[in-house]
Parts: structure tokens; sequence; C-alpha cells
């Protein structure tokens, strides 16, 4: 109880309010204030930043082939090397930040969305609409992403537009899974019961009170499926079924510098920093999230594993 | 960060360690009489992301072998914060900054590795927290969780799981657990609440701990079962010489089992007085505040005192008395220097108005009754009241019953029994009057409000308001009313919508009904109406304090300015003197505003103090109801009488063990009710014919009292004294658990 006394944020009876609502606005306040999440969301603002002005950065045209200068070692006119075709790497994967996020973003976006809508609707509204969409949700989960991919797209045919579609299919599940789950636990709650009492609709509790309480931890999960997602699209880019060469994707760039890796290793470095800053980044930003999220990782921690039980006593 | 509490007194850290803590047992057991735990000077600080707080600041107690100790006071004022400081259990952020505690046969506990404290825990103190439910391993059986405790402990090396096996269950027994060999292989689930408190005490048993620390251990049960564990503690208490430091909020339970008490204020001991003393004489203006704040039967009519202002948060030691800035008597001494415990009588209390040279500075000694008259003079004065009107009540069960589930199921034995959760319940109310609602958890209380403002369905009977029938109503019907007919719910936090700001949540009603802004109140306006501050509206529900949420859902509930309001629990979780105000407020929202209240509560004193009639329900049905004061001066049904008995009485302030316990074994569950009269396995009247008939709900004989009825075949002899007891009930009644 007085753990709880000391965390609890109380006013006396006539003074001023010291309340402070923490909307969207402290929320990323609280964020960037932490020391990873500040080198999280530095790091993605970097890469949004090359994504947008990439023509700016280097100059030279990611698909522009000289046969003269084809696997050339890093030099200061080329800091990664040039590939097969004579490219600039750097160049590559500068323009490839483009396709990387163009993809994340709409899929994981698309994914959260239609994930969140029929989770709320299965979780809240329940019966037979529940039982059908949790098996649709327990199918797809049960296929790999990657296997799911090979299947549909090529049906569909490679393209931005059908990678986009793919992940975020792959994802969906996951968030609808999540989202029910966690409206049935808010469905529970009391202030759900007297927003019924004070004569509000289904529809209007479902966005106006579960909404808010059921996306919020989903950040988190958003913010850490960026990362899935650019690693998947790379992957299907890498297999072949994503988006096709010349496009300098990071997938490509990497299948096209495998073949050359015993000459000119200098190809996939490139990528390969690039996918581990963007993962390393959002996987970031979400641990941070979360923590600023849980309450309850804010105490103070001091000791690790086993010596935390040996605190207890001290 | 109450789950940094561990479940289970003394969790077992594995066999490596138990083994190790066999050769550091210790020394000698503890001396035979005298002092089992003193507590010297102890001071103990959190700390926390800016700053630091004293929870307790420099307490001295003591505990003799067999003493029962009391500790009270508001939350925040460290009592629980003691227990785990006893038992070196307190959060990372806590420290003991200077003082000692020091244990019979120990000594200094501060000093003791952290194994060999490890083996004072559970054998030498035990714990029993407030919820047994979380405190037991819902995978394990009892007896498993049993047998665990003992092999932690040095203990089980000599002894054979058998021999073990059987101290479980001797325990058990002594517990009063019905069935204790069967009850072993039970798991936690299957047992009720009550057994469960008493499954937890038979774990503290296990080694015959000196002491016992009782952490607001019967705050969670009904009276009925409080007062039953209460004398099972002073049974273990005579028969083992166990020491209890029992820790609670409740003075008037404190004070029917503690020899000796010590009220505790923003970590200070205030006062020290004798058990007996607590409701007759208490002398800290802070007791005898917090004793007008609680309602007893001689409270009726009367508005409950209530303390301005909350317990500080001390961040140091502070050269006053914590309590002068809420103190109706603070003088310009309180806040100049701190006081001292004074002796007065057989207390020592910490007020200058007890020390011999600072005496003539306050005009008389304290007195409860000070309190009590500024609260009377607080009450707002009512207008033009509707007058009530008998032929036509606002609200009119008939026969109301609502079942769950009883669903056939296409697998044999598939089916759940039917949970006749109210059955067949009838009143009526008039507008402007409040009805209590009074029964153990399980009588179906809040099942009935919730059919009174249709949030659940009826299965049988009406509901008429104000002449229209709820269960018949159309959809459009409902939402209009909805705006006349609202809910107070029992949790405050739980009821309000955690992610939306105060000011906004109050608007909501407005939005749903699409009221005009010209007719809107405003934030402010609404929040004042409940004494709340304007600032609350920018709160979010997480940042409220108990009685403040209360307020806001108080608040939202009045937005729409309903005819009837059904508050289910207004008090529950509240401090005394929070739970005070919500009462005034809703006492005067009945006498300002005509307001009609349906008040539900398993507090017989609350419901006697505040509620113009009462209904007692017993297993979904109405066993007596009438007007208050009939109710109360002369019950006529055995359970009304019992409830009646074991509400804390000032001028009857005696021990526990020199009543009679008048209510036996647990409420049944609502599937299969008992025949004839439900009440009759507990009642200790019981006669044949209660076993068989139905007892009628029929007026009570008597004319001058209109509308007192009662179920029971003996209302008569029972109002006139005339009932033998019969010997059928003991605490062998108890139900099996099923």
């Amino acid at each position: 109880m007085s753990v709880q006394a000391t965390q609890q944020v109380l006013v006396g009876e006539a003074g001023a309010a010291p309340y402070e609502p923490r909307g969207m606005v402290g929320f990323a306040r609280d964020v960037v204030r932490r020391p990873a999440g500040a080198v999280a969301v530095s790091l993605i603002a970097l890469l949004v930043l090359a994504a947008i002005f990439a023509p700016l950065i280097t100059p030279y045209n990611p698909d522009t082939i000289n046969v003269a200068n084809t696997l050339a070692g890093p030099s200061l006119r080329h800091l990664l090397g040039t590939d097969s075709l004579g490219r600039d790497n750097f160049t590559r994967v500068v323009f490839g930040t483009r396709i990387a996020l163009e993809v994340a973003l709409p899929s994981v976006l698309v994914a959260f969305v239609v994930g969140t809508g029929l989770g709320l609707a299965a979780g809240y509204l329940g019966g037979m609409l529940d039982k059908v969409l949790v098996v649709v949700f327990d199918s797809l989960i049960s296929f790999p992403a990657v296997i799911l991919g090979l299947a549909l797209l090529s049906f569909l045919g490679p393209s931005v537009k059908s990678v986009v579609f793919v992940i975020g299919l792959s994802l969906m599940p996951y968030y609808g899974r999540l989202i029910r789950a966690q409206t049935l636990s808010e469905r529970k709650n009391q202030y759900v019961k007297a927003q019924r009492s004070l004569g509000a609709s289904r529809g209007r509790v479902l966005r106006k009170h579960i909404l808010p309480n059921v996306v919020p931890p989903l950040l988190v999960i958003v913010s850490m499926d960026i990362p899935t997602a650019i690693i998947t699209e790379a992957g299907l880019a890498f297999l072949g079924l994503g988006v096709q060469p010349p496009t300098p994707d990071w997938g490509v760039i990497l299948d096209d510098g495998f073949v050359n890796i015993g000459t000119s290793p200098w190809e996939i470095i490139g990528p390969i920093v690039a996918l581990l800053i963007m993962t390393t980044a959002f996987t970031v930003l979400g641990e941070t999230m979360r923590d600023v999220l849980d309450p309850r990782q804010r105490l103070p921690r001091r000791r690790l594993f086993g010596r935390k039980l040996a605190a207890l006593d001290d | 960060m109450t789950d940094v509490s561990p479940g289970v007194p003394a969790l077992p850290d594995g066999p490596a360690l138990a083994d190790r803590s066999a050769g550091a047992g210790g020394p000698a057991p503890a001396d035979a009489g005298g002092l089992v735990l003193g507590i010297d000077r102890l001071t103990v600080a959190y700390r926390t992301a800016d700053s630091r707080r004293l929870a307790i600041d420099d307490v001295s107690l003591s505990l003799g072998r067999s003493e029962i100790l009391g500790v009270v006071g508001e939350s925040g004022c460290g009592k629980s914060t003691l227990g785990m400081t006893i038992l070196r259990l307190l959060p990372p952020n806590g420290r003991v900054a200077s003082g000692s505690i020091s244990l019979a046969g120990y000594g200094d506990l501060g000093r003791l590795t952290a194994e060999q404290m490890r083996s004072v825990r559970g054998r030498e103190i035990a714990v029993i927290f407030q919820d047994p439910t979380t405190s037991l391993n819902p995978r394990l059986s009892v007896g498993a969780q049993l047998l665990q405790v003992q092999r932690a402990h040095a203990d089980g090396a000599g002894a054979t799981a058998r021999q073990l096996a059987e101290n479980a269950v001797s325990k058990l027994a002594e517990v009063g657990l019905p069935n204790p060999r069967h009850a072993f292989d039970r798991f936690p689930h299957e047992f009720s609440g009550g057994m469960r408190q008493r499954v937890m005490i038979a774990m503290a048993l296990l080694f015959e701990p000196k002491m016992i620390i009782a952490d607001e251990a019967t705050s969670a049960l009904d009276v009925t079962l409080e007062a039953q564990i209460l004398e099972l503690f002073l049974r273990l208490r005579d028969t083992h010489g166990t020491a209890f430091l029992f820790i609670s909020h409740d003075l008037g339970v404190v004070s029917q089992l503690c020899d000796r008490v010590a009220v505790m204020y923003a970590g200070r001991v205030v006062e020290e007085l004798p058990g007996d003393a607590v409701l007759a004489t208490p002398r800290h203006p802070y007791t005898q505040a917090l004793q007008a704040a609680v309602p007893n039967r001689r409270s009726r009519g009367q508005r409950l005192a209530t303390i301005g202002g909350r317990v500080p948060d001390v961040v140091s030691s502070i050269d006053a008395c914590g309590f002068a800035p809420r103190c109706i008597y603070a003088q310009a001494v309180c806040t100049a220097s701190a006081p001292e415990l004074y002796p007065e009588g057989s207390a020592r209390v910490r007020c200058f108005a007890y020390a011999g040279s600072a005496r003539g500075l306050f005009p008389a000694s304290p007195v409860t009754e000070d309190w009590r008259r500024r609260a009377e003079q607080s009450a707002v004065a009512g207008s033009e009241l509707p007058t009530p009107d008998p032929d036509h009540p606002l609200l009119q069960l008939a026969g109301l019953a609502v079942h769950f589930g009883g669903a056939k199921s296409r697998f044999p034995r598939g089916g759940k029994p039917v949970v006749r959760a109210v059955d067949g319940v009838s009143l009526s109310l008039e507008r402007g009057r409040m009805l209590g609602i009074v029964g153990e958890s399980g009588s179906g209380k809040t099942t009935l409000g919730e059919a009174v403002v249709k949030l659940l369905p009826a299965t049988g009977g009406t509901i008429r308001f104000g002449g229209r029938d709820v269960t018949r109503m159309s959809h459009r019907e409902t939402f209009a009313f909805r705006r006349r007919a609202q809910m107070i719910f029992q949790n405050p936090y739980s009821s309000l919508s955690p992610r939306m700001q105060v000011g906004q949540q109050l608007m909501e009603p407005y939005e749903i009904h699409r009221v005009p802004g010209a007719r809107r109140r405003s934030v402010e306006d609404l929040l004042s109406a409940v004494d709340l501050p304007a600032g609350v509206r920018s709160a979010y529900p997480s940042q409220l304090s108990g009685g403040q949420a209360r307020r806001v859902g108080i608040a939202r509930a009045l937005v729409l300015e309903p005819d009837l309001v059904v508050a289910d629990e207004p008090t529950a979780g509240l401090d005394a003197s929070a739970a005070a105000s919500t009462m005034n407020l809703l006492t005067d929202l009945r006498d300002r505003m005509g307001l009609t209240v349906v008040l539900i509560s398993h507090n017989l004193s609350l419901v006697t103090t505040c509620a113009d009639e009462i209904c007692v329900m017993y297993l979904g049905q109405v066993v007596e109801r009438g007007d208050t004061a009939t109710v109360a001066s002369t019950p006529a049904h055995p359970y009304t009488k019992a409830l009646l008995a074991l509400a804390p009485d000032p001028e009857h302030s005696g021990r526990l063990a020199r009543r009679r316990l008048l209510v036996a074994g647990e409420i049944p569950s609502p599937d299969s009710p008992p025949p004839g009269c439900r009440f009759h396995p507990r009642c200790m009247y019981a006669q044949d014919v209660c076993r068989q008939e139905v007892p009628p709900l029929v007026p009570v004989a008597g004319g001058d009292t209109p509308g007192h009825v009662a179920a029971c075949h003996f209302a008569k002899e029972l109002q006139a004294g005339l009932l033998a007891e019969t010997a059928a009930v003991a605490d062998a009644v108890e139900p099996a658990p099923s």
C-alpha cells in the first residue's frame, strides 16, 4: 500500500491542480526524453530524411550503368565501391531506403488498421462472427510469412503493391488476435457497463472508450513490426519474388552482391548496415514506448537477476 | 507495487537454501514470557523518483506474548510499511533509516543474515494478507502448498512426508475447515473467500510462530465472516500464546479484538490506548475524528463527521504535530513544535492538549462530539422537496427474479445449474427517499440494483418505474429511461474510462443524449456539486484518490439529473473520512434535490445511519423490510438481528470474546438454496418447521409500524425476546467445500 501511495499523484482538496495530462504530445516527449528513445528517434529521422533527400545526398543515379568501372573497391568517389554493372553501391543503398519504407510503412499500417477493426468486432460483438474471425486469424498465422508470400506472389506477380498486400496480410492476424484479447478483457471493466447505463450505443462505447484503451499497447508492436516487414520485404526480393531488379532495393542488392561476395564484399555491407540501423532503431523505439506506457517500469531498477532477491533483504 | 508482497509467508526459496538455513537456524528459541517484539525508534523512508518520503517516523512499539496489538489509521499512514519492515520485506526503494526491531530469541532483526531472516519468516513471524485469492497459488492444492512451506524450513529434514501432512491437516482442522482431510487435496478456487482466508491462517500456523502479522486480514470479508475470523484469532491467542500485530483501517474491528491499539498518523504513533478504550474514550483528536466518521447505531439520521484535507506526504521529520493542519483544535503551539506521547489515564497521547504545560492553551479537552457537531453545522438546509406520495411510488418491484445460466447443453451434465441471484423480490420506494439494501456478498444486492437500472435483464416479475414497466420497454423507451435512472458503480476506478479526462467524461452523458449546449451545466458546476475542485477536470482517473474517483462517479451519474440513483457500495475501499463525506454527499442530494436513492451496502451501520428504509436480503430474497428506525430497534428476523449485533457499538465496546457469535457458517450458493427457510442452516433459533416450510414475507404484528414485513416463522417471538437458542448451530455447520 505504502508504495502505491508514493506513486499516486494525490492532490489537496483545495489546492491547485497539479494534474499533468499526458496526451500524444506528452507521450512523445516522454519517449524522446529517454536516452534510448532519443537515439532511436534520431536514427529513424535520419533514415526518413535519407529516403526523402536521396538525390541530394549522392551525385549518382542508382540505375546508371558504368561498364568501365565494375566491382570497384571503396574510394572517395564511390564510398562503398560499385557493383557488377558499375552502379554506385552507396547510392543504391540510400535509394533503397525509399523502397524499404514504401513497403514497410503501408504494410504495417494495413495490418494494423484491418487487424484492429476485425479484432474489435470479434472481441466486442462475439458470437458467430468471433468464432469465424478467430479461425481466419489462426489459419493465416499457421502459414509462415515467406511461404504465404511465395504462394501469393507467384499468383499476383511481383510488384511493390503485391508485396505490401502480402506482408500486410501476414501481419494482420497477429493484430487481430491481440486486439480481440484486449477487447475481451476491457469489455469486462465496469466503465463499459457505466457507459451502457448512460445509454451509449455499442459503436460509441467501442470508438470512444474501448479503442483508446486497446490501441496504445499496440504501438509498441507496430514499431517492432516495421523491421519485420522490411526484412520480409528484403527476403522476398532476395528470393526474386519481391521488388524486381534493377530497382535499388536492399534485398535486390544483397542478392546481387551475394554472387560477387568472393571478389567484392563491399556490395553487401551497405544493405546489411542499413537493415541493422533500421531494425535496431524501430525495436528500441518500441521498447522505449513500452517502458513509457507501462508505469510499473518507472520504478528504479538497480539489481538484476538473482541479486534482486537479496535486495529484498537489504 | 502491492505485488512485491510474496504470495505465501516465507516463500520457499528452493531446497538448497532451506538446507543452508538449517545450519544458520539461529540461537535458542524465544524466552518464556515477556516481550515478543520490540520496535525501537524505527524510521523508514521510501526513495521515489525525485524525492524521499518518510513512511514511518520514529515509532516505538512493543508486543508481548499472547498480546493482540492493533495498528489503525487511514491509508498512507505507514501501517502496512510497519508490517513489511518487521519481516524485512520492504520494496527495493524502501529502507530503514534508523532504529531497530528486535525479536525475542533473535535480537536485532536488522543484523540477521538474509538466510537467518528467511528462517524467521514463517517460522517465528507469519503474515496473513488481505486477499487470500492472490496469496494462494491457484495451480497447487492446498495441501501441496502447506507441505511446500514446511519443506522450505529445516523442520522438514527430520520429519516424514506423512508427519508433515498430518501437521498440515491438524492446522486446517484448527482453523475450522469443516473436513480438513478432504480440504487438504482441494484447490484454492474450490473454497469460498472466508475459507481461503482460513487456509492462509492455517499456513501461518504451521510452525506455531511467536507472532502473526495480520495486514487487513478481515477487510475483504463480510461482517459475519469477519466476526468468525476474529473469534479464531482470539482462540489461537489463547491456545498457542501467539501474539498478533493486527493492522486495520477499521476502528470498530480493532476495538473488538485488540488488547492495545496504536493509532498511526503520517508515520507516527499518535495515540496508544487499550482496545476497550478505542470507542469509549479516544483521546487524540485524530482518533476521535476517525470515530466520528464511522457510522454506528447511535448516529442514525446524523451527518457523519469528516476530516478536512488528507494525510500529508512526510518528506522529513517535521517539528510540528502532523495532524495540526486538519485538526479542529489546532493552536499555535501545535505547529511550533512536535508533541510527544503524554500519558493520560491508561493511554498515551501525542497531543499538546494532554501535555502538562500546554494543556491550558486549549479551551477544553477534545471530544468526539465536537467533530460530529461540526459536521451537523455544515449540513445544508432542505428546500422545497417533493412530498412523498405513497400511492404513486417512483419504483415498484413485484416478484422480481434474475436467474443466470440454466442453458441446456448438448452434452450430458454439461449444463450449468440455474443461479437464482434474485428470486422474487417485491418492494416499493417513494420519491425522495433512500432505501438501503443490506446483506452479505452473495445475497443478490448488486444483481438487484443492476436489474433496476436495466443493466441486467429480469427473468421474472416486473419493475415499475414511474408507472412504466422497465422490463417491457422498447429500445427507444430504454434510452429515455437511462436519463432518469442512474447507477453509481462499486469500483470507482474501473467504472471511469481510464484514458479520458474527467471533464470529458462528465460531458459524455450530454453527448450521448444530444443535450443542447444551452441546457448543459459546465464541468466546473458539475464538479463543485460533488465538492471537487475545478482543476480535477483535466485529471485522468488514475491520478485521482479513491474518494475523488468516487465523487467523479457520482457526478457523472447526476449529470442528466436522474430521478433515481442506485449506489452500489459507495463507501467500499474508502478511508473512514472519505467514506463519511461520500455518504454525506448522497444524503444531501436526497435532502436538497429530492433524489431517490437505492443504497446497496453490506454495512448495516452505514445503512441505518443514512437510509429511510431498510431491506435485508438473504440468498436473493427479502427477509425483512421496513422503516429504518423500526427495523433497527425491533428486528423481526434473526438475520437482521445478527447483522445488527455485529456492528460495533461505542456503548458496548467490549471484546469480541464476550459476545455471542450470532451467525455461523457462510452464505450457501444461490444455485441450490436450502429448503424451507433459506436461512435456517445458519440460524440459531431454527426449529423443525423452519427446515420444512418457507416462511412468507408478512407484516410484523404491531399495527403502529406499517410496512414492516419479515419472513420468519417466529418474528413475533423474536421481537419479544422469547426465542430459545437451539443447540443445532455451532461452528461445525459450515458447508463443506463442494
